[in-house]
């Protein structure tokens, strides 16, 4: 169970002179069983990468598999097989348009031809996901939430096409502390307990730091790190090299090893990094 | 002598005549004095944003009163004046830049009010150095990274020769490399230029680079401080939904665990050298 991306390239606009190239021959597979993490600098191709996962890019050269089958092949299993893929985008608030709560989000169920009691029982669960309470919403126009809940909207609407993997680009930007904490609750909710393969694209090591366990680093087009969280931030180097931060507690305990304290700087997660830290003092008060 | 922006009692209420009225500012009160860095902090839906628009008049007080430099933003000749006093640079770096060229983008103001052309192209290099963007004058503005997009919007209020800024979550869709950019050339401006910030955030670490910390809640002014005085609040700011830099809360929770730590630690450095005792 994964999507295969077999060496991908994406050329914008070719045979221009705007060309660019933006993907080069990116392989890579997603498990359905983990959380994976797509972290870059802005320009990096990650954005790019992620629109290849349910067929709004078609690869200039090479194949993007889900679970086996083709998604830009010619058969009527591609559509299903594109089907099997919800994508979030960045400030997803900005294509609400419906004119109810309900509304939107049942638009995507309906149009997969569902009967309505079966729309109706999708947008329910899917409310309850994102902590919306179906009855004190459902009439709410969703141009008169604010920008959290807008938020929730749109991700629900999503939700209720019931895809196997889930790629969220950016989903906690602009939200207020508690909110992002919220949603990637959620989310993680949504991989640990119903299964869904989560790809979070994202430029906050922080986040990614809590929640993945594969982490990708792009940078020009290119993968430059594919490995599991430990790893991948312990190549600090290429971390600054893609234009981004050391997750702040692997930076905290590098400061207090440097002044002497017994602590593991391999450690990226906050509860991790306080129990390491009190127990190195616990060790040695005197340092 | 006046503050540059004094708000007394000032209310906000969006669409008053409809059943969904909604209070977004509750009698706020509020000085800044000329050349100081304040931010602006607290949950979406507090009220930061309703607040930044009064300062330029995009908005007007339903109740009370906002004068920014001597000018009470309700008085309707004075409309240019005040725009130009203090310039604005929003949240998304795509919805703000018009022309095709860089310097084209900067200009526009000043070409709008009637500045002599030699000055306008003096005033466009000196507001383009002073974001660090003078090389990338005739650059067309997609090119940019996001972080340059908003240095070139910083740059199209100076060139307005504009003696205050307020920016409404700058950094929010930028990577952490386009973050340090915008804050470090704000941080510039404060400095070397003595411009008088207002800068709104959800990221705690920026909101440390101010010399003084509001915090709304729900339409009202719910705490004020130094960074050190609002962010060691670490239960406090937790439980209203907000962050604190990482070393205040791991600190916090070593106290709570048994460990005796001083009090005020906010940075990875103060945290290093108070365990190490």
């Amino acid at each position: 169970m994964s999507i295969e991306i077999n060496k991908v390239s994406y050329t914008y606009m070719p045979k221009t002179p705007f060309e660019r190239t933006a993907l080069q021959e990116v392989s890579l597979t997603i498990e359905k069983a983990e959380f994976t993490a797509i972290v870059g600098h802005t320009g990096s191709g990650k954005s790019t990468l992620v629109q290849h996962l349910n067929g709004l890019l078609q690869p200039t050269k090479g194949q993007v598999m889900v679970e086996g089958i083709d998604i830009n092949g010619k058969k009527a299993d591609a559509r299903a097989a594109r089907r099997k893929v919800g994508m979030v985008f960045q400030y997803p608030e900005h294509q609400l348009f419906e004119e109810s709560v309900f509304a939107d989000i049942a638009f995507g169920p309906r149009n997969m031809e569902l009967a309505e009691a079966e729309v109706e029982l999708r947008v329910k669960k899917a409310m309850r996901f994102v902590n919306l309470d179906y009855a004190e919403y459902k009439e709410r126009s969703p141009f008169q939430l604010s920008g959290g809940q807008m938020r929730r909207v749109a991700i629900a609407g999503v939700i209720a096409l019931q895809p196997e993997y889930l790629v969220l680009d950016e989903p906690t930007a602009g939200l207020d502390p508690r909110g992002r904490q919220d949603l990637l609750k959620k989310i993680s909710e949504l991989h640990q307990q119903a299964g869904i393969g989560v790809v979070l694209v994202s430029h906050n090591m922080d986040d990614v730091a809590q929640l993945a366990n594969r982490i990708i680093f792009m940078k020009q087009g290119e993968v430059t790190v594919n490995a599991g969280p430990r790893e991948a931030f312990q190549e600090a180097e290429k971390l600054k090299a893609a234009g981004l931060a050391v997750p702040q507690m692997s930076a905290l305990l590098q400061r207090l090893k440097q002044q002497g304290l017994a602590v593991d700087p391999g450690i990226f997660h906050i509860d991790e990094g306080i129990a390491n830290i009190l127990q190195a003092i616990k060790g040695a008060r005197s340092c | 002598m006046l503050d540059f922006i004094q708000i007394e009692d000032m209310s906000y209420v969006y669409h008053p005549e409809r059943d969904d009225a909604y209070k977004a500012l509750d009698q706020i009160n509020l000085s800044i004095k000329k050349g100081e860095f304040v931010a602006i902090i607290g949950t979406n839906g507090s009220g930061k944003s309703t607040l930044a628009k009064h300062l330029n008049a995009l908005l007007l007080p339903t109740a009370g009163s906002c004068i920014v430099a001597g000018l009470n933003t309700k008085t309707q000749d004075d409309l240019w004046k005040i725009r130009q006093e203090v310039g604005m640079v929003f949240q998304n770096p795509d919805n703000q830049i018009i022309a095709a060229v860089v310097e084209e983008d900067v200009a526009f103001g000043p070409e709008n009010i009637g500045v002599p052309t030699e000055e306008i192209r003096q005033r466009v290099t000196d507001a383009l150095q002073a974001v660090g963007m003078n090389k990338y004058r005739k650059f067309a503005p997609h090119l940019l990274s996001g972080g340059q997009k908003q240095r070139v919007a910083i740059a199209g209020a100076l060139a307005m020769q504009t003696h205050c800024l307020v920016l409404d979550e700058p950094t929010a869709m930028l990577d952490p490399s386009g973050r340090q950019e915008v804050l470090a050339s704000v941080k510039k401006l404060h400095a070397d230029l003595g411009i008088t910030i207002v800068y709104i955030t959800h990221f705690m670490e920026e909101a440390v680079a101010a010399d003084r910390v509001i915090v709304m809640e729900r339409g009202k002014i719910c705490d004020e401080g130094t960074p050190r005085q609002i962010f060691t609040q670490v239960a406090k700011m937790e439980k209203m939904g907000l962050d604190v830099p990482l070393a205040a809360k791991v600190a916090a929770r070593l106290r709570s665990a048994g460990i005796k730590l001083p009090e005020g630690i906010l940075t990875d450095e103060e945290l290093a050298v108070a365990v190490c005792q």
